[in-house]
């Protein structure tokens, strides 16, 4: 299958739509929008069954990983700059998170959180301490590791942002595919487990998809900033339906526009990060959601006896 | 008949209490192809049983209510067998006579109001549809014979006009019969309901109970944990008196006289029980 022409076209036809855009700042944008897509659509199966948290440990728990794939790149390869082993090296390793957190929940009398937490601490504990171990090698141009911490779309390669785009559309395709099933899961996990849906698939699919969603998005968003983008934009779309297909498509909507308003601004200055422009970006859109949003999400306490006009609330 | 279970601190029924001949007692525990049967479930959170060794198969095509004081595993019991909550090691449980992972499609669940969502962006025909996803199957869409299916449950229980309704808009009573709407898509041969009279209405409370009998009537069988002994004791057939373990199992009549309750509960007879048992003591005075 050729992957490379018809992204390049899709390239193209975003070039003749903004022509006024340089070709760096159309990579830039092509990577940051995607993803920023795809963390919105993902991120509102995640927010519903309260299980974001997850990908903050996840996001953090990269850095070991990229920093091993760099310094092996660099020993070995003699050079570092090859973005899809760093985030095969990050992969790896956010894997082994993951398969961490499940094991210490499992301990007696942990709960999930603390589980999170302590993975968290563990694998960006040591991420930290090997990213000191690099700054210190005389060969480390550690310059490309800083991009995958707070992102930087800025010096994308065309050919990353491609690979970025299509892990977002997959993480898409296979949510798309498993929506109903993801949203069972997510309202009544015992009723979906009753019915017979495949629920350990189910959550092994949804972790893989927070793991794609995550570590494709190191070079856009940044490790620390990747949970926000995953959650912010599902909160803001919320406040403007009720419905979850709707909620689903216009957190993409959302988190797409953050991805490339923030890829946009940080394009016009050297040395704005991208990720933390993002995150503002979405985080903007929420408030403005939160002040003009269509739905009333009343609480239950202030419902009155016989406002729907058939019986009385008891109780 | 009164089958005790096997619980050791078990009633002993007194001469004046009239028995009536039961025809459903070998179903209540040798029955092998009963539509729910428990041999030796037991339930510890960590702090002492829950439930303690329940023995219990159902009789087919009854109205079966689960009653017993706060605390004493009604619901643990529901969600036990259904493999929810873990039981310890030992536990037998088959639905009409085969593990339940074999019999998905006859056994439908309704679950109490607090474990559900209720700002989940949902709207009353989404949760409906919702009970028909195991049937359709991976990568199936929902279809317009699907929300045709919705819609008559809806119906069933008054509550079509509110399908476009987000969920946590309705009132208490509204929302169980959301839940049981979904429960009733489902078409199953057995239906196990938690608490499904908790904080509802006037007239939920009614549509409930109809449908419920309506189900019973078409040749179900609706096992309700319920806490309201005087409504138990007007709209169901049978009865199990749970407390920790099984203390009495068999007709309404039977099961609730203010004897057995006050073992189960402990000594505390609900007012409202000592009152019908009162009224129906005038019954028998009368002549009939």
């Amino acid at each position: 299958m050729m992957i490379g022409p018809s992204l390049e076209t899709a390239s193209v036809t975003l070039a003749s739509l903004l022509p006024v855009l340089e070709f760096n700042t159309r990579v830039a944008l092509l990577g940051a929008g995607s993803l920023g897509a795809a963390a919105g659509f993902v991120g509102t199966f995640l927010v519903l069954r309260r299980r974001a948290l997850i990908a903050d440990t996840l996001g953090h728990s990269t850095l070991p990983g990229v920093c091993i794939a760099f310094l092996l790149m660099t020993l070995f390869l003699g050079s570092a700059r090859n973005l899809p082993l760093l985030l095969a090296g990050g992969t790896l390793s956010a894997g082994l998170a993951a398969w961490a957190v499940s094991a210490v929940a499992r301990l007696p009398k942990i709960r999930e959180d603390a589980a999170l937490a302590i993975v968290l601490g563990a694998f960006f504990g040591l991420g930290i301490a090997l990213l000191g171990v690099l700054q210190q090698l005389e060969t480390g141009q550690v310059a490309g590791l800083d991009a995958l911490i707070d992102g930087n779309v800025a010096s994308l390669r065309a050919g990353d942002a491609e690979m970025i785009a299509w892990l977002s559309l997959g993480a898409v395709l296979v949510t798309i595919l498993l929506f109903k099933e993801l949203a069972l899961l997510a309202f009544d996990a015992e009723q979906a487990r009753l019915q017979g849906l495949p629920i350990r698939f189910l959550e092994f699919v949804q972790l893989v998809l927070t793991v794609v969603v995550t570590v494709a998005g190191l070079r856009a968003v940044g490790l620390i900033l990747i949970i926000a983008l995953l959650v912010i934009p599902p909160a803001a779309a919320r406040f403007w339906s009720n419905r979850l297909p709707v909620v689903a498509a216009l957190s993409a909507l959302i988190g797409g526009l953050s991805g490339l308003m923030g890829a946009w601004i940080s394009a016009q200055r050297a040395g704005l990060p991208t990720g933390p422009l993002i995150v503002l970006t979405a985080s903007a859109v929420f408030a403005l959601s939160l002040i003009f949003g269509t739905t009333r999400r009343r609480r239950r306490v202030e419902r009155v006896p016989g406002v729907d006009g058939s019986e009385v609330v008891s109780g | 008949m009164i089958s005790r279970g096997g619980a050791p601190a078990c009633v002993s029924r007194t001469s004046e209490d009239p028995v009536p001949p039961d025809s459903n007692s070998s179903d209540w525990s040798s029955n092998p192809e009963a539509p729910l049967r428990v041999r030796g479930l037991s339930v510890d959170y960590g702090s002492g049983p829950v439930l303690d060794g329940i023995d219990l198969g159902l009789p087919s095509g009854r109205l079966i209510a689960v009653v017993g004081p706060n605390g004493a595993g009604k619901s643990s019991f529901l969600r036990a067998a259904l493999g929810f909550t873990p039981a310890q090691t030992g536990a037998n449980v088959t639905f009409f006579g085969r593990p339940l992972a074999e019999v998905r499609r006859r056994v439908a669940y309704m679950p109490q109001r607090e474990s559900v969502d209720w700002e989940f962006p949902a709207s009353v025909s989404d949760v409906v549809l919702m009970g028909l996803y195991g049937q359709l199957g991976l990568l199936r869409r929902v279809r317009s014979s699907h929300r045709a299916a919705a819609m008559d449950a809806l119906e069933r229980v008054g509550m079509q006009e509110f399908a476009g309704r987000q969920i946590g808009e309705l009132s208490g009573g509204q929302q169980k019969r959301v839940f049981l709407a979904r429960t009733l898509v489902q078409g199953a041969d057995l239906f196990l309901m938690d608490e499904p009279f908790a904080g509802v209405d006037a007239v939920s409370e009614s549509i409930i109970a109809r449908e419920l009998a309506a189900l019973r009537d078409a040749g179900s069988t609706v096992l309700v944990v319920h806490h309201d002994l005087a409504a138990v004791r007007r709209s169901f057939d049978d009865c199990v008196l749970l407390n920790r373990q099984v203390w009495a199992t068999g007709s309404v009549g039977e099961v609730l006289t203010a004897e057995h309750v006050a073992s189960a509960y402990g000594g505390i007879v609900p007012i409202a029980l000592i009152e019908m048992d009162r009224a129906r003591g005038k019954d028998t005075d009368s002549p009939s």
